[in-house]
């Protein structure tokens, strides 16, 4: 579970962008990974790979963590091991999204791609690829 | 065939507005009497028309409309597999005709109900829901019953559900028996599954979704084809969240494999969601980044059926076995 005072550290949207410097954001990024979905979210530079499965309860914490991350034009999503994904986290990650600060859901299985479809969301910044 | 009275001048039959309407005939020639105008009058106003009845109206319409490319017969399920989907298919349907220059679309057909060997429950939602579903299109659906099959109860709602309603010369006026709905209680509620009566293969109390989701996949392998197990564990998911967020605990979740068909129930104690057309429109609070899972789960390759008798809500899943696995099984 996340630690009490990591999730306030990220939780109001004006602790985003509020860090000195860059460094200083990845080191508390770094540490809230680690406390929180560890055996679930994997970084490799700019791509982060999610396992198992997103459920509604988790989809906060992941995108509350993507907040908190080193600011990129493009983050890539790897999907290729996730079992589920609820569809209030593909809505929470498109409204993360913006079209300077692109999410791509790489390796979405087909079901998560048909949920995408039927949610039928205005996209600007997400993409499934 | 005579042309009706409404055919001309009619300022609603030239408005771009949607017309939602119910009308009942009791004799092939009385629904000719209803139908061929309104066809006929579509083609003269350059509209497309397009039907969606059974094989045996389908061939009268043919027998007495002349061949035209504005009409179309829809001859497979059409529209009508679920309620869910028959919004949407009729949707696209409209959309599709529209964008190619139609000004409005005309469509006709029948609602199932027992008088076609099929449970009306869930239909009644659908006539409830369609005036929110398409309302904002130029769209003239009006719903002719056949008095000769459709039950007493079946003709009864119907009338309530409409806002208009056409008499036997084609001319309509304000319903006067109309009833707006408000809640799911209102509905028919569905005929249980005679599998829901016996003990069922799992029984899982307050899970996770995670747990519902192994349950499923665990107990359906290689039963279902493959899109529709995926469907089945996306929809129970869905369900048992809801229920986990919104509902009132305990949350049951049961599972029965029959040699047909699997189904698949989550029930909490609450009474359910408010909006008594939740699952079949893409209705959403404001600002919020969820909401949609039952949406989701009525248009899947899966029978839903929502239940809300008394204290506690029900959403039931079923998915039929595919056949060449069920005749091995």
């Amino acid at each position: 579970m996340i630690a009490r005072g990591a999730l306030q550290l990220i939780s109001t949207p004006d602790t985003y962008g509020g860090f000195s410097d860059a460094a200083a954001q990845r080191r508390v990024f770094e540490v809230l990974l680690d406390r929180a979905l560890a055996d679930k979210i994997f970084v490799d530079g700019d791509v982060v790979r999610v396992v198992g499965a997103l459920d509604y309860f988790c989809a906060g914490q992941l995108c509350r963590i993507l907040r908190a991350a080193p600011e990129v034009t493009e983050r890539v999503l790897d999907l290729s091991e996730i079992e589920f994904i609820h569809h209030g986290a593909l809505w929470a990650l498109n409204d993360l999204a913006r079209e300077d600060r692109k999410v791509r859901l790489s390796g979405a299985a087909e079901s998560v791609q048909r949920v995408w479809k039927l949610l039928d969301l205005p996209s600007p910044g997400l993409e499934l690829c | 065939m005579k042309r009706s009275p409404h055919a001309e001048a009619d300022g609603h039959a030239m408005a771009q507005g949607y017309l939602h309407q119910v009308g009942f005939y009791d004799s092939d020639e009385a629904f000719g009497e209803l139908i061929c105008p309104f066809a006929l009058d579509g083609i003269e106003a350059g509209e497309h028309v397009v039907f969606a009845y059974d094989p045996y109206k389908m061939d009268l319409l043919r027998d007495w409309l002349p061949d035209s490319s504005g009409f179309t017969y829809l001859t497979d399920t059409g529209p009508y597999a679920t309620p869910a989907r028959a919004l949407v298919g009729w949707r696209r349907v409209v959309e599709a005709h529209l964008a190619q220059g139609a000004p409005r679309v005309r469509i006709a057909g029948n609602v199932p109900h027992p008088g076609y060997g099929q449970p009306y429950a869930g239909w009644d939602r659908y006539e409830a829901a369609i005036d929110d579903a398409m309302g904002d299109l130029p769209v003239w659906a009006p719903c002719l019953y056949d008095t000769r099959i459709a039950p007493p109860e079946v003709i009864d709602a119907a009338r309530r559900l409409h806002h208009d309603v056409i008499g036997s010369d084609g001319t309509y006026h304000s319903n006067e028996a109309f009833e707006a709905v408000g809640s799911l209680a209102d509905f028919f509620s569905p005929p249980l599954d005679p599998l829901e009566q016996t003990p069922p293969a799992v029984e899982l109390v307050d899970p996770t979704p995670a747990e519902a989701r192994a349950a499923v996949r665990q107990l359906t392998a290689g039963l279902l084809g493959l899109g529709q197990g995926q469907d089945l564990v996306t929809a129970a998911s869905e369900a048992v969240t809801n229920a986990l967020i919104h509902g009132i605990a305990p949350v049951r979740f049961r599972i029965w494999i029959g040699e047909e068909r699997v189904v698949v129930s989550i029930r909490d104690e609450g009474t359910g969601p408010a909006d008594p057309l939740v699952g079949l429109l893409q209705r959403t609070d404001e600002g919020a980044l969820s909401g949609r899972g039952l949406w989701i789960a009525h248009q899947m390759d899966i029978d839903v059926a929502l239940f809300s008798v008394g204290a506690g809500f029900t959403v039931r899943l079923r998915a039929n076995r595919s056949d060449a696995v069920a005749a091995v099984a």
